[in-house]
């Protein structure tokens, strides 16, 4: 059964089609917490609770909607309840560790050491931007779907999008000079 | 071109969202400005980067771990069949977890309710708005009526379902606490409908309506500020509530059987 099959069995009651729609989704669910939150307990945690939640809530899921659009949507805002939950604990020593930009790197190297590097700095994107980011980027999505995720104007998307990555290349430039921080 | 405008545009050639002509004007203003040069190809290299990060995969299979759960959900409120589609609703747990037992009780309860011929609310969380607006004539007879047929579906339903756990001569007490046990404005009260057929669940903000199944046929959010009160079975098939907003008091009738909702005429 394709995903519409699925989706319309869920519906008449199936609930093999559903948990089989859950198994679709798990991944995906995932890397979005485990991007949102930088670390695997809690993107296990609220994965179980997002999909806990998808089966639950799936009588309110309308067709209108992707439902990959709509699964993000439920990972996201639980993902936003948690890391503002986090946030007031992290401190300020540990903000600006994590945002010290290294200051030499082997040019074999650059690659990989700039992808984690980028990472980190995204962790460090206003939450808004940061969840732009990992729809872009992790589930390779539209700005239609995007902003069908996030409940966004598709204008607002791209400004957040936008602006994320201007940051993000600001960082790049202080790696090019050297890392500014270091 | 202003840069400005040219930045824009090489965000939106990340995306694949330039037409010919703009990706033509964005190249001629690149040869000719450093500065936008150096952008353009940082954010080429930024998007090399981002797209490759690594996609993770979740280390156990989730959906397996939370089988269980979903497993002990379902059973909270009958199983996953056909006729069933799901709803549940994790806030409402405490309430399901003694509705099971108690369903039949709710049945002897509002027939104990009804021979007292004490108002419904009484027994709910609105004791409190219930003072305020007393029940009309019109609603103390339908009330009568609909427990009337109450003692007949207890004299039916008692009979296999021996596990209520109070004497329904306890009936006032029990009729309170252990459908609420906790008293709080937010737990769910429950009432079943003279027949047996749906339950209206509800507290100040919510209102929804099953089948015996536990299909929802009706929910109802109260939107901000706004509280519902009096709530009660008018007959089989209509359930009325008082919606109270900043103590603008209007009382509808919901119709369970096609959902739809109209306002009581209030005499």
């Amino acid at each position: 059964m394709n995903e519409a099959d699925l989706i319309r069995a869920a519906q008449e009651g199936d609930r093999d089609a559903l948990i089989q729609l859950l198994r679709e989704i798990e991944t995906p669910v995932y890397r979005t917490a485990y991007y949102l939150l930088g670390n695997e307990q809690d993107a296990l945690d609220i994965t179980q609770e997002a999909l806990i939640r998808i089966y639950t809530r799936f009588h309110t899921f309308k067709e209108q909607a992707q439902f990959k659009t709509w699964a993000q949507r439920i990972v996201t805002n639980l993902c936003i309840d948690r890391f503002r939950q986090k946030k007031e604990t992290v401190s300020i020593e540990e903000h600006e560790r994590l945002l010290k930009a290294k200051t030499s790197v082997e040019d074999e190297v650059v690659i990989s050491g700039i992808v984690e590097d980028i990472q980190e700095a995204i962790n460090q994107l206003p939450d808004h931007f940061r969840t732009v980011v990992v729809m872009r980027y992790i589930q390779e999505f539209s700005y239609n779907e995007i902003a069908e995720s996030l409940n966004l104007p598709i204008n607002t998307v791209k400004s957040h999008l936008f602006r994320a990555r201007k940051i993000l290349q600001g960082f790049l430039r202080e790696y090019e000079e050297g890392g500014v921080r270091g | 071109m202003r840069c400005e405008e040219v930045n824009e545009l090489i965000q939106r050639s990340l995306d694949e969202d330039l037409n010919e002509t703009d990706t033509q004007m964005v190249q001629t203003h690149l040869k000719e400005c450093e500065a936008c040069s150096g952008f353009y190809h940082r954010l080429q290299f930024l998007q090399t980067s981002l797209e490759s990060i690594p996609k993770v995969n979740p280390p156990i299979s989730i959906v397996d771990s939370i089988l269980p759960e979903l497993a002990r959900i379902d059973q909270e409120l009958g199983s996953f069949t056909k006729a069933n589609p799901i709803k549940r609703n994790l806030f409402r747990k405490k309430w399901i977890a003694s509705f099971g037992a108690t369903a039949a009780g709710i049945i002897l309860i509002l027939s104990y309710i009804g021979y007292q011929n004490a108002g419904l609310r009484e027994s709910a969380d609105f004791a409190e708005n219930a003072a305020v607006y007393s029940l009309s004539a019109n609603e103390e007879k339908v009330m009568d009526s609909a427990t009337t047929s109450d003692s007949r579906s207890l004299q039916k339903s008692a009979e296999p379902v021996p596990k209520v756990e109070s004497n329904p001569n306890e009936g006032a007490m029990f009729g309170i606490t252990s459908v609420s046990p906790s008293q709080n404005p937010k737990e769910m009260m429950s009432v079943a409908s003279a027949d047996g057929e749906y339950t209206v669940v509800y507290n100040k903000m919510q209102i929804e309506i099953y089948t015996k199944d536990g299909n929802l046929v009706v929910s109802i959010t109260a939107h901000t500020g706004q509280q519902f009160s009096d709530i009660f079975w008018k007959d089989y098939k209509h359930v009325q509530y008082s919606s109270n907003v900043e103590g603008k008091l209007e009382k509808w009738t919901i119709d369970v059987t096609t959902g739809e909702q109209t306002p009581t005429t209030i005499e």
